[in-house]
């Protein structure tokens, strides 16, 4: 009875400890099963416990030799504004973003209470069977408090099994699955984006002595289906080439075209284009040609003069 | 005949049983979101062979701003509507979606003397076919001040907009912590000249709350001055280092660029700690108003 008592309380103390230290929880949700070659969606969800955040830095590993990397749902998490968005980094999915304003949990009218944030939705494709772990190895949450503090949370992990057919999952020893609160398990079939990225905002900032920035090109693309993957950058007639938000684009005596290509992870594009000026400006080359013309009256005037005070 | 009758008191009987009343409180906001089928729009005409009918489906966001205030509804950046509140303070806005998903909504208020709310966030489970519906939406007050630096004796002017008639906790923070109570006019206006007696100099912050509320107005930072000394010239918010008394993209874009940067300009460097990291990201989307 007591070595019962000492286990329980061994096990308590070490396993326990890291969910029960912290009422906030970071954790993950997904169907527990998929076939081989689905797609299908993982929630990175934040119960907040009824703290207001508005920053997080997440990285999450997950079998590579398993599962792909496929995208997010840019429209189904509170993490908007991107520092980094959803990217794979040393073999991990790191994901940075501020919600303004900050959040503390979601609503569904089919639920009672406070419902867990979602913070990101990332698609993953299934590319071999076994049982694929996902887990964080590192999270930083902030709470809405104009001070940057860090909000202290426990972390949980998934498993999610791959299996051939749909009829090795149907034999599998988990008869149930697993539902977590606050999320529908999710669907195996994540319909394919065949939808183009949203228009984007396309800004162009002066360079600026005060802020040590040079003149930058900033864009901020939006796709609801798979997120955007990356962008690329023509200048003029140069050619396309990969680059991140904010660019230096340098300064030019001429103004320039700049056209960012937003491409999503399905492969759609949308572009968007601006014209950047150049230190050349019309003003400048008006006020040239004036004080050259003004020079050369001078200099033909001073001429006629001296010529005629030596001729009298 | 039967058909349309069968349809009628399916869609009635549907109506009646898919409606929720889940409550929830967030920091004192008393929150309670309903789903009805459709959002009372007609029925489109029935009989034939036709799909069968889907009710619009749709988001609605009701509670309490200012009098006479603005409230614009935001959705990936962008606003997609804007309302007028009642002399009261009353609003309801609606949109119709088109997805069936967790959408995120930002709102936020603006008083009749063009002062921003802070920004409230809301990410919401809609269903096809059925309005959701978050009522009890509690702006907090709005802030100004009459200047972001003042003397020890002083009297320092805070002005803002509430509900008419509403007891207010005007709270300064700093080497000194003090709270005044101050109660709204009919018009929801209130208007408090505090005395800056027996504060010490410094940096602090002030804010305004509902006395029942926890969720608190934008934190104003203002500067107390021994009398020797003069004021520098300071934007109202960390950060609006471009000083347009805003923090949006275009200060984020700034802050981007800087992002993992060592010794980045003191003005964007918000927390002083020689680097621009999460931490200055968060003070950022802190104090944002878009």
């Amino acid at each position: 009875m007591k070595k019962l008592l000492l286990t329980i309380l061994f096990t308590f103390l070490f396993f326990g400890s890291s969910s029960l230290a912290y009422g906030a929880e970071l954790y993950l949700s997904s169907p527990d099963n998929v076939r081989l070659g689905d797609t299908f969606e993982v929630s990175v969800l934040f119960n907040t416990e009824g703290e207001f955040i508005n920053a997080a830095d997440i990285e999450i590993s997950f079998n590579q030799k398993l599962l792909t990397f496929s995208g997010y749902k840019e429209s189904e998490g509170v993490l908007g504004f991107w520092i980094e968005r959803p990217h794979i980094e040393n073999g991990k999915i790191r994901l940075t973003g501020v919600i303004p304003g900050g959040v503390t949990s979601s609503y569904n009218p089919n639920k009672k209470g406070q419902q867990p944030v979602s913070l990101a939705k990332i698609i993953f494709n299934a590319k071999s069977t076994g049982v694929a772990n996902l887990y964080f190895t590192k999270s930083q949450i902030l709470k809405n408090d104009g001070l940057g503090t860090e909000l202290n949370h426990s972390k949980r992990s998934k498993a999610v099994s791959v299996y051939k057919t749909a009829e090795e999952i149907k034999e599998d020893i988990k008869p149930e699955p697993q539902v977590i609160e606050g999320e529908t398990p999710g669907v195996t079939e994540v319909p394919a984006d065949t939808e183009s990225p949203d228009r984007f905002v396309l800004e162009y900032f002066e360079s600026s002595l005060f802020l040590r920035i040079p003149s930058i090109v900033t864009f901020y693309g939006y796709d609801a289906g798979s997120g955007i993957d990356r962008y690329e950058m023509k200048i003029g007639n140069k050619d396309w080439r990969v680059v991140e938000s904010p660019y230096n684009i340098g300064e030019s005596l001429f103004k320039r075209q700049v056209t960012v290509r937003a491409y999503d992870h399905a492969g759609n594009f949308k572009d968007s284009t601006i014209v950047v000026p150049g230190s050349l400006t019309l003003w400048v080359i008006v006020i040239f040609i004036t004080l050259t013309l003004f020079a050369f009256a001078v200099y033909e005037f001073l001429l006629i003069y001296h010529r005629r005070k030596r001729k009298g | 005949m039967l058909n349309k009758s069968f349809k009628k008191v399916f869609l009635i009987l549907i109506s009646a049983s898919f409606v929720f009343f889940p409550l929830f409180s967030v920091a004192d906001e008393v929150l309670t979101v309903t789903a009805t089928v459709g959002s009372g729009g007609t029925p489109s005409p029935s009989g034939g062979g036709g799909a069968p009918y889907i009710p619009p489906t749709s988001i609605r966001f009701s509670g309490q701003a200012y009098p006479n205030g603005k409230v614009l509804l935001i959705k990936n950046k962008n606003i997609i509507a804007e309302v007028l509140a009642s002399n009261l303070g009353d609003f309801s806005v609606t949109f119709e979606e088109q997805i069936d998903r967790n959408v995120v909504y930002s709102l936020y208020a603006v008083d009749s003397a063009g002062v921003q709310s802070v920004i409230l966030n809301y990410q919401v489970y809609l269903s096809t076919g059925y309005l959701t519906h978050l009522s009890g939406v509690l702006f907090p007050p709005t802030i100004t001040l009459d200047r972001y630096s003042a003397y020890i004796g002083d009297d320092l002017s805070s002005f803002g907009f509430a509900l008419p008639e509403r007891a207010l906790e005007l709270k300064i923070e700093g080497k000194d912590t003090k709270t005044f109570n101050v109660i709204s006019n009919k018009g929801g206006v209130y208007n408090i000249a505090v005395p800056l007696l027996n504060f010490k100099s410094g940096q602090y912050k002030i804010y305004t709350k509902y006395k029942e509320q926890a969720l608190t107005s934008k934190v104003l930072p203002f500067e107390l001055l021994a009398e020797e000394k003069v004021p520098e010239v300071k934007s109202k918010i960390p950060g609006d280092c471009n000083f347009d008394d805003r923090i949006n993209l275009k200060d984020f874009s700034i802050l981007s660029f800087w992002y993992k940067k060592k010794n980045p300009p003191a003005c964007l460097d918000v927390n002083h700690d020689k680097i621009i990291n999460l931490i200055d990201f968060s003070i950022y989307a802190y104090y944002w108003t878009g």
